[in-house]
Parts: C-alpha cells; sequence; structure tokens
C-alpha cells in the first residue's frame, strides 16, 4: 500500500496542470477570495436625482451620488446603483430599488431622516463560515481531479494488473484516498494560514480549530471524490461539479437562506454540507466542539458511507469482471 | 456531404452522452432556480426578482461552459478512437475539429434558445419580452464561441482532461468578476473598474442594458467580439492541430 501512495507521488509530473490547479491555482482562488470578502462591503451605493443642490449628512453605510439624469434601469441589475431616488413635486422622495422591502423603507428612513434605522440589517453570517463554504465547494469540486489516477487505471487495465499483486481494491481506494487527501489538505490549510498571518485578514478560527474543520472537509470532498469515481465510467469531473455546486447551494454553503418549502428543507437537511455548515458557524461563534456532536457524527457518518458505497460498487465491478 | 456525415455522427455522439445532454439542458434551468430561489429575500418587488438575475447570469454561465462539451466531443477516450480512423482517411484535417465546433454549436444553439423561450413563457422569466431574439442572438454567439474556444484547447493541449480543467480556470475567473455570482461593486470602486476587463461583464451589461433599458449600444460591439474570437480560435485550431499525436 505505501509503494501505491508512492506511486502516486511519483506520477505526479505526468498530471502536472493538475497539481498546479490544486497546488497553485487553486489556493491562489481562497486567498483572493479571503482577502476580498474582507473588502465586501455593505454600503448602499444611492443615485440620487435632482437638479437642485440639497446636502445630506454623511454616513458609512450610504454612499450618495448626485446625478441630473435618471441612470439607465440596468445600472441596477448591474449593482452600480442600489436604489435610485428622486424627488416629486410635493418633496417627498420616492424610492426605486431592486432591493427587499427593509432596505428600500431604510433607504427611505435616511432621506427623510438622515439617520439609517438602527439594526436594519437582518444578522450577518461571520466571515469564516463563508470562506469554509467556498472552501467546501472548491474542495468538492477539486478532489475529483485529484483523484484521477484512479479511472485512468481503470481505463488502461493498470487497474487489472494491480489487483493481481497482494493488494485488494480496498487498499488501492485507501492508498488513492491519502493522495486525494494530502492533495486538498495540505494546500488549502497553508492558503488559509498564509492569508491569516500575513496579511492580517481576519478569518474567524484560530489556526486550531481551522487544522481540525479542514480534516473533515478535506475527508468528506476525498470519500465523495472517490465514491464518483467508483460509480461513473466518463464525464466523472464534469458529473461531480454539477452535483457539487447544486448541493453546496442547496446546503447553503453561499448564502443563508430560509425556504417554505418542507420537502426542499428536508432535503437540504439531508446533505452533509449542511451540517458541516452549521458545525463551522459555531465554532466560528466561539462554541465547542462537542456541543455540535451530532452534527459531528453526521458528517462523518456521510464520509463512511460514501467510503463504504464506492468501495462495494468497486468491488461487485471487479467480482463481474467489468475491470 | 461528407463533412455533413462526419458532424452529424459527432452530434449523435454527444447527444448518446447523458452527463453532457443533461448539462446543457436540465442544469441551466436547476441553476436558475435554485439561485433565484436561494436569493429571493435579497430581492424587492421591483421590476427585476432574483429569478430574473439569475436567469441572465447563469444562462451566461451554463453557456460559456460548452467549453466543456466541446473538449468532450473531441477528444474523449471513445471518440479519440474514431478520430484516429478518420486521420488515416483522405479527408482534410480541418474537417476533423470542424466538425466537432459545428456538433456542438449546434446542440448548444437549440437547447439555450429552448432554455431561453421556456424561461420567458412557462417560467416568466424577464427575457426581455419582445426583445428576446436579440437575447438569443447574444447566446448565440457566446455558444459559438464557447465550441470553438473548447475545441481549441483541445488542439492546443492535445489532451481533454488537460483542456477542460485549464479552460474552466478562465471561465471561473472571468465570471466572478464579471458579476455572475454576486455583484462586483459591493467590492469598492478598484474591483468594479478591473471587472471592465473581464468579458463576462460585458455580455451581462449587454443583456441587462437590451432588457431593461432597450439600448442596443452594446449589442453589435459584443457579438462581433464574441464573432472575431471564435474565428481566431478556429485559426489557432488549424495552426496547433497535429492529427499524427493521435496515433501514438
Amino acid at each position: 500500500m505505501l509503494n501505491l501512495i508512492r506511486n502516486r507521488f511519483l506520477r505526479i509530473p505526468d498530471k502536472m496542470h493538475i497539481m498546479i490547479i490544486a497546488v497553485v491555482v487553486m489556493p491562489l482562488f481562497i486567498g483572493a477570495a479571503i482577502f476580498f470578502s474582507g473588502h465586501f462591503t455593505n454600503v448602499y451605493k444611492v443615485a440620487f436625482i435632482s437638479d437642485h443642490a440639497i446636502s445630506f449628512p454623511k454616513s458609512k453605510s450610504i454612499q450618495i451620488d448626485k446625478i441630473n439624469e435618471r441612470p439607465a434601469t440596468s445600472s441596477l441589475a448591474m449593482g452600480k446603483y442600489n436604489a435610485f431616488v428622486e424627488v416629486n413635486k410635493d418633496g417627498e422622495f420616492k424610492v426605486t430599488t431592486l432591493k427587499g422591502e427593509s432596505d428600500k423603507k431604510a433607504i427611505q428612513t435616511f432621506f427623510e431622516g438622515g439617520k439609517l434605522p438602527e439594526n436594519n440589517k437582518t444578522e450577518q453570517r461571520g466571515i469564516g463560515t463563508n470562506i469554509l463554504g467556498f472552501v467546501l465547494m472548491l474542495a468538492l469540486m477539486q478532489g475529483v481531479a485529484l483523484t484521477t489516477f484512479y479511472p485512468e487505471d481503470r481505463n488502461n487495465s493498470t487497474f487489472k494488473r494491480i489487483l493481481t499483486s497482494p493488494v485488494n481494491s480496498r487498499q488501492y481506494l485507501a492508498a488513492q484516498g491519502i493522495f486525494t487527501f494530502i492533495c486538498l489538505y495540505v494546500p488549502t490549510f497553508i492558503a488559509i494560514a498564509i492569508t491569516k498571518i500575513c496579511f492580517g485578514v481576519e478569518i474567524g478560527f484560530g489556526l486550531g480549530n481551522l487544522a481540525v474543520l479542514l480534516v473533515i472537509l478535506a475527508s468528506l470532498a476525498t470519500a465523495f471524490s472517490l465514491f464518483m469515481a467508483s460509480i461513473m465510467d466518463r464525464n466523472i469531473s464534469l458529473g461531480t461539479s454539477g452535483i457539487s455546486i447544486i448541493t453546496c447551494i442547496l446546503a447553503g454553503c453561499f448564502f443563508n437562506f430560509t425556504g417554505n418549502i418542507k420537502v426542499l428543507d428536508v432535503l437540504c437537511n439531508i446533505l452533509p454540507q449542511k451540517a458541516f455548515m452549521i458545525l463551522i458557524q459555531a465554532v466560528e461563534n466561539g462554541r465547542a466542539f462537542q456541543e455540535f456532536a451530532g452534527q459531528l457524527t453526521y458528517t462523518v457518518t456521510w464520509v463512511f458511507a460514501l467510503w463504504l458505497v464506492g468501495s462495494v460498487v468497486t468491488n461487485r465491478r471487479i467480482k463481474k469482471g467489468v475491470y | 456531404m461528407r463533412f455533413l456525415r462526419i458532424a452529424k455522427f459527432d452530434f449523435e455522439n454527444i447527444l448518446r452522452n447523458p452527463t453532457l445532454l443533461f448539462s446543457n439542458t436540465v442544469m441551466p434551468l436547476i441553476l436558475i432556480g435554485l439561485m433565484g430561489f436561494v436569493t429571493q429575500s435579497f430581492f424587492g418587488s421591483g421590476n427585476m426578482s432574483s429569478y430574473d438575475y439569475y436567469g441572465v447570469s447563469m444562462i451566461t454561465l451554463s453557456a460559456l461552459l460548452i467549453i466543456m462539451t466541446a473538449t468532450n466531443a473531441f477528444m474523449e477516450e471513445r471518440v479519440k478512437r474514431a478520430n484516429i480512423r478518420m486521420i488515416y482517411a483522405p479527408i482534410p484535417k480541418a474537417e476533423i475539429y470542424l466538425s466537432k465546433i459545428l456538433s456542438t454549436y449546434i446542440l448548444g444553439t437549440l437547447s439555450f434558445s429552448i432554455i431561453l423561450m421556456i424561461g420567458q413563457y412557462l417560467f416568466h422569466i424577464n427575457y426581455g419580452g419582445g426583445n428576446l431574439p436579440y437575447i438569443l442572438l447574444l447566446v448565440n454567439m457566446l455558444v459559438l464561441f464557447g465550441s470553438c474556444f473548447g475545441t481549441m484547447m483541445c488542439c492546443v493541449m492535445g489532451d481533454e482532461e488537460k483542456a477542460s480543467s485549464i479552460s474552466q480556470l478562465p471561465v471561473l475567473f472571468f465570471s466572478a468578476f464579471g458579476g455572475i455570482f454576486f455583484s462586483v461593486y459591493g467590492l469598492g470602486k478598484t474591483v468594479a473598474a478591473i471587472s471592465n476587463l473581464s468579458p463576462v461583464k460585458w455580455i451581462l451589461e449587454c443583456a441587462f442594458r437590451i432588457i431593461y433599458d432597450n439600448d442596443f449600444a452594446l449589442l453589435l460591439p459584443v457579438t462581433f467580439s464574441l464573432f472575431g474570437a471564435s474565428i481566431a480560435c478556429v485559426i489557432v485550431c488549424q495552426l496547433t492541430f497535429k492529427p499524427e499525436d493521435f496515433t501514438c
């Protein structure tokens, strides 16, 4: 088995592009994401359309551009402006926005009273949770690229030859899994740690907590990629990307949302990413891991289940003589 | 005639691949539905809902991702064997890659046009109402560019896996900086200025201007740039495609 692991590493030069993407480009992506998420401002950008000079009190969370003509509606769609404010004949402010009702009211209140209502924003999720949500999706998509040796071995009949040696399929999968895990874990951890230490970006976790959380994250991605590589024959990468994106959106890796559809709620709660997101949010808020043992066990169960199914499918195909 | 026969076979090959078929037909609708549903609360009852926004941005993203279909249609292991036969036959090499471009393009145009129409008339997503033909044209050009770009990457890299994994990166990068997932203006003025370099931003802006402002100023420049870029890709294909690499 050690030989198999070593073999994976020896074959890296053959797949240099994958390694460069995994070890250089992805960490850069993650670093950039962390860096920019720190800059993400929740400022209302308002176009105030008026011929008269009216001055408004300065506020950190609202930025007013005075213009004479109404800008194109598409600038609202593109997010250049969040709202247009016009004054009608009676001196009332009319707010046009694509944002929700509470935001519209907040802007209206600001123009009428010179102050934004307090706590008008819904409670925001921590930076760390957002970052790890994003990293989780990248890892799920990347994992399968790092598992590429396995389908390649099958296609070249190398897999069959390996099985004639004293190695069984479980050991083979374990070796492949260890390789994928290392290649996912190490660059990701280093990327986040460097951005935290060198650039001083606050990510909401200590390095210890981060290390533990990334172990769970990388195991999940590894198990998932082994599972996908086992059950699919072709277009593995495309299929995996699709499933990862859909399930990550559903599990709230990017946006925390509450739906009103029961079936969808149940579906979301089944996803391992959901449990993981609850866990990291709690950890970021300073709670202990132990309090969320349920979520932890649930995620780990998924890891083992995916691994097991992948292994069973491979074994059955070997017995049938597919490989 | 011979060329059409090759293209027809390539087209059928894509149809026989469930993953490719799924990702070009159902997947965009799922993405629009999901993103729209998840971000519903960020949008008000104004004239653009979350579905309208992600209807445009996710279609753009999916149309760009046709690159994956193109690379797959060209150099997947099973197709590769058939390609080798063609290389032995007295066929100009241009016919080999042009047929992949054509088959991918036909599939993309058909499915994305249908998706846009279903979106507008069945799900009431705002694709411009009477201006829908212009949006169709825009997406059509995007699909053409994606098909040519994917095929070009295959010619340059000589390997499907390399081509698709590498071409995903600029797509993701330009999409993120073009405002596909979130508005770049939220990241401050500098980033917003940088985003002007992203072609995806201009495609989105063009679409939104057509839909919400009846403003066609960007339509011609954008479609012609895409068309020009497609031709450039085909030229690179002709220069770099080495059929003899296949045989080993």
